[in-house]
């Protein structure tokens, strides 16, 4: 592990989370018995639902009581529990490389998680695979349950530097081409993107029965704006600037910021994909906790 | 609009102090490369705008805050009152203030005094103007409070307001003068202005004078502002005998004016004496009428008086009062020698003269008669007589004659009456120098009258020559007919010698004169051609023998009319002691200061008092008091009436000129200043300034990180 490794790893961390099982509330496909719940009826212990007999079904699946009641065959169905195929999608456009007052950039602190989600999955024997993408496809390690998949991603994630416009869209597209199972899909972005096709591709994709996390990483600067004095503000991704009095327009920018992030916020979930806001500046063991008690309601 | 300080106007560059100063001190920008430039650019778009105007709003409002710092500093002033606007160039330049400070300016118009007027107006023109000035005060004397111009307007008010208005009439021209003379003293390229405060009768006699000079102008104020000034005052007041009311009797006459436009009824007058309301009257005056008012009083006493005649109040109240003195007429010695003594008593020569005076004597008539004859003249000294009369002497001793001779010479009073006894020649060679006329001999009187009637009758009938002469002043026409029935049957021819000097009081009515008096050196010589008994005439038995002897004792005596002659405020009195032994006295004036004069060393030097500076009676005294307790006569001192007459003054030339800028209308109306109403308007500012930085702050919570406000000019975008 080089030093990079070092930052993306917090390894007292990934001790915590060792006990820690994630949960997957859409049902996934996979090819191994794992925790998640699988869309195929199986042998497991938890029982689903009742359905009335059909030639061919096993004989040991009538439930018997209630043949007794209703004097009609029913069979007893129970959820079938499989691994799950993961996809951490992580956002390499030069604006993740900013950050104000010695926080971690976003793309450092989005690493971070990624390699701590990452970690829960590969522990539990879920399958994670990384696809890094800026205006292109940077980087893309296939999903995998393998032990040293693990470091397979936090190794890709040391390579990578970020550069380049935001391309969220075609980043999906990347993954729906990809996953051609059901997969849980986790997107690490600042979703500074507005060409509007994230929300709809993120929907798509949940309609697709994927599960679709977007894990909206920013920096405290861009949610407050603290600055006073005239600034010459530069864009990151292209050569775009502006000389401003930031005190003069602080309150629109901030009901604009607003704005935008609540329009994001309702148009994934209304898609009925999560979304997770987060600070560089917050605890990643604690969004990571808090991340974990979301999977579990 | 003006401005007093117009020169700090020039503070007014400092309003372009805020833009320089936000070009200077421009920060370099801090540059952030920020990912959310979106936003940045959709705020941006949607701010910029307001931005930009509240940037300017508040750059404009900190220039007119430093522009409003330097208008208000220029002291503006607003005069909605045109007639009271000064010329911005007089308000610059150097002006003097000639104050009439006489007593007319104690005048009471609407129950503001004249000089109370005058005070405000010319703190008016001193709030409006930023020039040097000077103040000359012009009362009994004039006065230049401030030696030179100066800029403390405050030491001018102050001079203003101590001043005392004096009694005197002061002498306006001379003022504008000294005015002139501070002007001189005024840098030259600045307006030189003399601003005269009076009333209408004192810029009426000053502006009869012309002063204008190159850059000089002479401004009369008429304090009154052309409001009708009424007023009434005592001219003067004249105290004479008043025989047809009685021995005793003094006449007392004062004369009142009325200075208004409207008539007066019932004018209430009265005559104090030793503050001792002695009548009441009332007088009625037209328009711009002077009336006499006679007061007829008794006055038996040995000591003066103090007298006071005061009509009833004005708006001027000090011309109200007149006063003078009542003094006692003296006691007339008279030595009367008898040329004809006779044992029967009605045939003596003095029968008729001692018992005229000797009833008038008991009615407090003053004359002293001693009776000597001829021979005894000698042993009379004659100094201590006031008149002696040598009544049908046939002749003197020489040496009798040259004793009478000094004696009238040196002031005193001889009357010589003819009788049958005397003789010409002899009276001639003795004292014919003294006389009128010279003697030439007796006639029996009628004969060229009658001859003219063609008739024969052997008397001549009195009859007055002139009414004139002050022994008939007091004879009234009806008295002068009654004198024309007194008979004179036989007279005293005199020479005809027209270059005697002598007037003649009486005549026959063939023109014989019968009474005359000449002035000799310093006495007075009456000479009666007919006999002082009824030898020669009914005279003695007729009702005007007394008051013809009386009067011309009196007019011989030099005492024919009581002293209450009146001095004017600031006019020199000379004293005249009753004695030569009197080397000091002791004047107390009327508000009770005491005053010291000691007798001019050089004999021919007069001995006058100057400080007559306050109306009323001056007491004075002999210093140390003589022995036997004598007195000196006290004088009264009146004011000079002539600034009484307050008629309205007409100015002359372009002060009646209505127009905008009339400069008599001077300091009329306070000038409105305008500083606090930019001290307002600059609290306005400050509030709004206050207002828009807010507002500005009010997006940024981080202030620590802001720059002067001066640069917070949003920069062109330019993306």
């Amino acid at each position: 592990m080089n030093g990079k490794g070092s930052q993306i790893i917090d390894q007292s961390l990934l001790n915590r989370l060792s006990g820690m099982a994630v949960r997957i509330k859409r049902r996934v496909e996979g090819n191994m018995t794992g925790k998640h719940r699988s869309p195929y009826h199986g042998s497991s212990v938890e029982f689903a639902q009742h359905r009335e007999y059909v030639p061919g079904d096993e004989i040991r699946h009538v439930d018997w009581r209630s043949y007794a009641r209703t004097d009609r065959y029913y069979v007893k169905q129970f959820e079938d529990e499989t691994n799950v195929r993961v996809h951490l999608v992580i956002d390499t456009s030069e604006s993740m490389d900013f950050s104000h007052a010695a926080q971690d950039t976003k793309f450092l602190y989005s690493c971070r998680l990624a390699a701590a989600m990452a970690w829960c999955f590969i522990r539990q024997g879920d399958a994670i695979g990384l696809l890094a993408h800026g205006n292109r496809v940077v980087k893309y390690v296939p999903p995998s349950a393998q032990a040293n998949q693990f470091w397979r991603v936090v190794e890709t994630l040391e390579d990578i530097k970020p550069h380049g416009p935001t391309r969220l869209g075609d980043a999906l597209l990347k993954v729906a081409e990809l996953s051609g199972r059901r997969s849980h899909v986790i997107i690490l972005s600042d979703c500074l993107d507005f060409d509007g096709r994230l929300t709809g591709l993120a929907r798509q994709l949940a309609n697709r029965s994927h599960d679709v996390t977007v894990v909206h990483v920013l920096d405290r600067a861009e949610i407050e704006f603290p600055f006073g004095e005239v600034t010459r503000f530069e864009e990151l991704e292209s050569e775009e600037f502006l000389l401003v009095d930031p005190r003069a327009m602080r309150t629109e920018y901030l009901r604009q910021v607003e704005a935008w992030r609540a329009q994001l916020k309702a148009q994934l979930r209304e898609g009925n994909v999560n979304y997770m806001p987060v600070m560089t500046d917050d605890n990643v063991e604690h969004v990571m906790f808090e991340w974990l008690a979301g999977t579990q309601r | 609009m003006n401005f007093l300080s117009p020169a700090l106007l020039v503070g007014l560059i400092g309003m372009i102090i805020p833009p320089i100063l936000h070009l200077l001190l421009r920060r370099k920008p801090k540059v952030v490369r920020f990912p959310a430039l979106e936003f940045v650019l959709r705020a941006h778009k949607k701010t910029s705008r307001s931005f930009r105007i509240r940037q300017i709003m508040l750059m404009t409002v900190r220039s007119l805050l430093l522009g409003i710092v330097a208008f208000s500093l220029a002291r503006p002033i607003l005069n909605d009152s045109a007639q009271g606007r000064m010329t911005a160039e007089q308000a610059r330049g150097a002006m003097v203030f000639v104050v009439d400070t006489s007593y007319a300016m104690d005048y009471k118009l609407n129950g503001e005094a004249l000089i109370d007027r005058a005070r405000i107006r010319i703190s008016n023109i001193l709030s409006q103007s930023q020039a040097s000035a000077g103040l000359v005060l012009v009362g009994g004397e004039t006065k230049t409070p401030l030696s030179e111009l100066t800029a403390d307007a405050g030491a001018i008010r102050r001079q203003l307001d101590e001043v005392k208005l004096s009694q005197g009439v002061g002498r306006l021209d001379e003022g504008i003068m000294r005015g002139l003379e501070l002007l001189e003293d005024a840098p030259q390229d600045v307006s030189r202005t003399v601003f005269v405060f009076s009333t209408p009768s004192g810029l009426r006699r000053a502006s009869e004078i012309s002063y204008e000079q190159d850059r000089t102008k002479v401004i009369f104020v008429d304090v009154s502002e052309g409001t009708p000034l009424p007023n009434c005052a005592v001219l003067g007041v004249s105290v004479e005998p008043a025989p047809t009311m009685g021995s005793g009797y003094w006449k007392i006459a004062a004369r009142v004016r009325n200075f208004g436009t409207k008539a007066i009824n019932t004018l209430p007058i009265r005559l104090e004496v030793d503050k001792k309301v002695l009548v009441n009257g009332f007088v009625d005056l037209s328009a711009g009428e002077e009336t006499e008012k006679v007061f007829f009083l008794p006055l038996n006493r040995d000591t003066a008086a103090a007298a006071f005649i005061i009509i009833g109040t004005d708006p001027l109240t000090i011309d109200n009062r007149y006063p003078f003195w009542l003094h006692p007429a003296p006691t007339i010695r008279v030595l009367a020698v008898n040329g004809d003594p006779q044992p029967t008593p009605y045939k003596d020569e003095l029968f008729y003269l001692d018992r005229a005076i000797e009833p008038a004597l008991s009615q407090g008539a003053r004359m002293k008669l001693t009776i000597a004859e001829v021979d005894t003249i000698k042993r009379k000294k004659l100094k201590q007589f006031d008149v002696i009369i040598l009544a049908n002497i046939p002749e003197l001793a020489p040496r009798d004659a040259r004793a009478v001779d000094g004696f009238v010479r040196s002031g005193g009073g001889l009357l010589v009456t003819a009788g049958a006894r005397v003789i010409p020649r002899k009276i001639n060679a003795l004292i014919g120098s003294l006389l009128p006329r010279t003697l030439r001999s007796s006639r029996i009187a009628g004969d060229a009258a009658a001859s003219a009637e063609g008739r024969d009758r052997r008397v001549g009938f009195l009859t007055a020559s002139t009414q004139e002469h002050p022994i008939l002043a007091n004879f009234s026409p009806d008295d002068l007919f009654g004198l024309k029935q007194t008979r004179v049957s036989r007279y005293m021819l005199l020479e005809p010698t027209p270059s005697s000097g002598g007037r003649t009081v009486l005549s026959l009515d063939d023109g014989s004169p019968i009474l005359l008096t000449k002035t000799v050196d310093k006495g007075r010589v009456g000479l009666l051609a007919t006999s002082l008994d009824r030898d020669w005439t009914d005279l003695p038995i007729r009702v005007h023998f007394l008051p013809i002897l009386v009067q011309t004792v009196r007019y011989l005596a030099r005492t024919q009319a009581m002293d209450s002659s009146t001095h004017l405020v600031g006019q020199k009195v000379v004293l005249k002691p009753s004695s030569a032994s009197i080397e000091r006295v002791q004047i107390e004036a009327p508000d009770g200061t005491l005053h010291t004069q000691s007798k001019p060393t050089n004999p021919t030097e007069a001995w006058v008092f100057k400080d007559t500076n306050r109306l009323g009676h001056y007491h004075v005294r002999p210093d140390p008091p003589m022995a036997d307790g004598e007195q000196m006569a006290g004088f009264a001192v009146a004011l000079d009436t002539q600034a009484s007459n307050l008629g309205a003054y007409k100015p002359k030339g372009d002060i009646d000129n209505q127009d905008q800028s009339n400069p008599s209308q001077a300091g009329k109306e306070p000038p409105v200043e305008l500083w606090h109403m930019g001290l307002a308007l600059l609290f306005l500012l400050l509030l709004a300034e206050a207002g828009l930085i807010y507002g500005r702050q009010g997006d940024a919570p981080f202030t620590d990180q802001g720059g002067s406000s001066s640069e917070a000019i949003t920069q062109a975008p330019s993306v």
